[in-house]
């Protein structure tokens, strides 16, 4: 591995022939012409971690990247592997799909054979691929390239010039892998958050006695029966929470824990889709129309104003809104799945309920922080 | 570390699982992490799995009750709404997931799902196939699997 091994074993044969070297810190293979008086330096970065290249792939092994893995470790998404490159719709020949079993196919007359170290300084990105899926299919993968041709794009299919196919996830287990990162993140279920406005529209009742002995004298969330004298947020369903207990489910989804009744929320995708297939466009004319099974109706007239009743007007009955939930998998949202739970858990800490204006506004902030969905639409 | 801080309505409806538990319905929490439970629900009479003792696994999640617990079958199932692995198919366990909702009420549905297959909504597509083109066949395959995994060791 170190330089001075590879040097003194090619010193013998062609000291001053230029030869192949892959740079770690360019990533990618140089030429160098080595120097029995100084240190290999790469040309390009300058940089002194080089490795002589004996094998023409100069990829390192697939193990470091866990997204990068084509072999048969299946089990690592414990299923059935089934080998597939890119998983976009090869059998259902929407459109000019083509599935292109060899790179020089797509290329014209591109030779089939070169070795990406043959004669230029430049990295090949074509033969680096061809020779890279000749090792894939030597080891057994099955690699299929599936190309949409798009129709807005007169050039057809381009090979981006930096391509790193470390990039890209290869191998059996694809679909698992979706579906597992989909399941991991709790919060793309289910319906958008609350909007902002509705919940801190939301009344705060004093528990009186009748409730206690009603059927609502417990606690959906935790369970807990309410103490004579506390106070609760009340749902224009008329479902009663402690603060603490519902905020942090208004901030995740916009329905009521125990009747699934909507609150409006900042999403108008989601408003116009839910309003469009259930109730008519008129209604988003008055002025506290979310909340038509009562409550306090006239001291939220204010309500409606942040979800954007412009957007509803539009009314799109032919769209029911849960078959247009997707799985979209964006990797950032993994990440923030982490800071949600932690300010949901600091949320759920916090014990002001005798300031609940202002408690409300901070969790709004809070969010802006951690859920960018709403950001988004503020 | 796991068992400290432990949220209150965990810590009840532990209590309540192992105190009043559901009819063919266990539950009890792992030693090691009080967020793991160790799960058996006998198979429901007048089902294909009546008889059978299945083994599951469930997790509340740090999010827990704001995210549903993981719910997984360990013991084989010929079932159209669970797959190889012992996932489920079931909304609650998704997008109909309710802080509302507990444990309890989760593994009645489960249990409930075992008696009233639905193939029309799949998880294992080629059991879900064989369910709606030959119900009867599917029914005896899932009384053989029963008998040959869920025997209850």
């Amino acid at each position: 591995m170190s330089s001075s091994a590879g040097n003194t074993g090619g010193g013998g044969t062609g000291v001053n022939a230029p030869q192949p070297y892959f740079c770690y810190q360019c990533n990618r293979t140089v030429n160098i012409t080595p120097s029995p008086t100084s240190d290999l330096v790469c040309p390009v970065c300058s940089g002194g971690f080089l490795e002589e290249v004996e094998n023409p792939n100069p990829f390192p092994s697939p193990s470091p990247n866990p997204f990068f893995s084509f072999s048969s470790d299946a089990s690592a998404f414990g299923a059935s592997g089934f080998p597939l490159l890119f998983t976009t719709a090869a059998s259902s020949g929407h459109g000019g799909g083509a599935v292109v079993d060899d790179l020089s196919a797509l290329f014209g007359g591109a030779p089939a054979r070169m070795s990406p170290f043959q004669d230029s300084d430049t990295f090949n990105p074509f033969a680096f691929l061809q020779n890279y899926l000749q090792t894939l299919r030597a080891t057994g993968a099955n690699v299929q390239f599936v190309i949409d041709s798009n129709p807005g794009d007169p050039a057809g299919f381009r090979v981006p010039t930096n391509l790193n196919l470390g990039d890209y996830f290869f191998g059996p287990g694809l679909e698992q892998l979706i579906q597992q990162l989909a399941e991991n993140d709790p919060n793309r279920y289910g319906t958008p958050p609350a909007s902002k406005s509705a919940v801190e529209a939301l009344p705060l009742i004093k528990i009186t006695e009748e409730l206690l002995v009603s059927d609502s004298s417990q606690c959906a969330v935790c369970k807990d029966t309410f103490e004579l004298g506390e106070e609760a947020k009340q749902l224009p369903c008329k479902h009663i929470y402690h603060s603490d207990c519902i905020l942090p489910w208004l901030e995740l989804h916009n329905s009521c824990p125990v009747c699934r009744h909507e609150l409006p929320t900042d999403d108008p995708d989601y408003e116009q889709r839910s309003r469009g297939a259930s109730t008519p466009a008129n209604q988003s004319q008055s002025g506290g129309g979310f909340f038509s099974s009562g409550g306090g109706g006239s001291s939220n007239a204010g309500v409606s104003d942040g979800s954007g009743s412009g957007a509803m007007a539009g009314e799109n009955p032919q769209t029911p809104r849960m078959v247009e939930r997707r799985l979209t998998i964006s990797l950032p949202r993994l990440f923030r799945f982490g800071s949600n739970a932690e300010t949901s858990n600091t949320g759920s800490g916090n014990n002001n309920e005798n300031n609940d204006g202002s408690n409300s506004a901070n969790r709004g902030n809070q969010n802006t922080g951690s859920e960018p969905r709403q950001e988004d639409l503020d | 570390m796991a068992n400290s801080n432990l949220p209150r309505r965990i810590i009840k409806e532990t209590q309540r699982l192992l105190s009043e538990p559901a009819p063919g319905i266990s539950a009890s929490p792992s030693e090691e992490n009080m967020r793991y439970f160790n799960v058996m629900i006998l198979g429901p009479s007048q089902s294909p799995y009546e008889g059978g003792v299945f083994k599951l696994e469930l997790f509340l999640p740090e999010e827990y009750p704001m995210a549903p617990p993981k719910v997984r079958f360990l013991t084989k199932i010929y079932h159209p709404n669970i797959d190889k692995l012992g996932r489920i198919c079931l909304d609650i366990l998704k997008d109909k997931w309710s802080p509302a909702l507990q444990i309890r009420t989760v593994l009645l549905s489960i249990q409930a799902l075992l008696s009233a297959p639905n193939p029309d909504d799949p998880l294992s597509e080629n059991i879900a196939k064989h369910w709606k083109t030959n119900e009867t066949e599917a029914v005896e395959t899932a009384k053989e699997w029963t008998r040959l995994y869920a025997s209850g060791e």
